[in-house]
């Protein structure tokens, strides 16, 4: 397993905690399903540390090594930036239509608004920045493992 | 990056000259190990760049390492 796809790994496992631990904290724990948030937590903040210590010690060893990075990984990292990139427009153009409609109707409009207020916005803004991380490192952890 | 149309002779080439691994050629042409694998198993095309330096590593012609499948 070459660096970067440790990274890749590294940096999806610190997406999906934090991700995780910021939809608790917003939303809380869905009512639906029993209550395990203590076991999660505890597991998604083993994880995030582990992660965490992963990047830092990669980041930190990257000088030392040869050669750490090159055109594969490029090229790789190109596909995950592409579906990334492709993800994140797609919802901020979601938004801009819905605040388009909602600037149209006035507050009739706000009768059809899926994101709600401009607090739901940020947060789903701030959702939508990891998810498309965690694509991002998701398609390169595909074309990594495709290959073996 | 699904499998090649380019084939190659590395892994023939390695063994002819003093039974190389792919760290070292890798290390040679400037790429990681897991590049040079890749190539080898023909699941990566190279840049030209990367051809004719990895040819260039076995004094070979670029046509004797890589070959189009058609």
């Amino acid at each position: 397993m070459s660096r970067q796809e440790i990274l890749s790994w590294s940096s999806l496992t610190f997406s999906t905690s934090v991700l995780f631990f910021y939809l608790i904290m917003v939303f809380g724990w869905p009512e639906a399903i029993p209550d395990y948030s203590d076991r999660f937590t505890k597991i998604f903040l083993n994880i995030f540390w582990i992660a965490l210590a992963v990047e830092l010690i990669i980041g930190l060893t990257e000088h030392k090594s040869k050669i750490t990075k090159d055109e594969r990984d490029e090229k790789i990292e190109a596909y995950g930036h592409k579906y990334a990139y492709s993800f994140l427009t797609f919802v901020l153009v979601a938004i801009l239509f819905q605040m388009f409609l909602s600037n149209l109707f006035g507050e009739q409009g706000n009768n059809y608004l899926f994101l709600g207020s401009t607090s739901m916005i940020f947060h789903i803004l701030f959702v939508v920045l990891f998810a498309s991380s965690m694509i991002k490192r998701t398609t390169m952890i595909y074309h990594y493992r495709k290959e073996w | 990056m699904s499998d090649s149309a380019i084939t190659n002779q590395i892994r023939k080439f390695r063994f002819q000259n003093g039974e190389i691994t792919q760290a070292e050629l890798a290390e040679q042409v400037g790429v990681t190990r897991q590049t040079i694998n890749a190539i080898e198993a023909a699941k990566y095309a190279p840049s030209l760049e990367l051809a004719f330096k990895i040819a260039d590593a076995f004094d070979k012609p670029l046509e004797e390492v890589f070959q189009y499948r058609k």
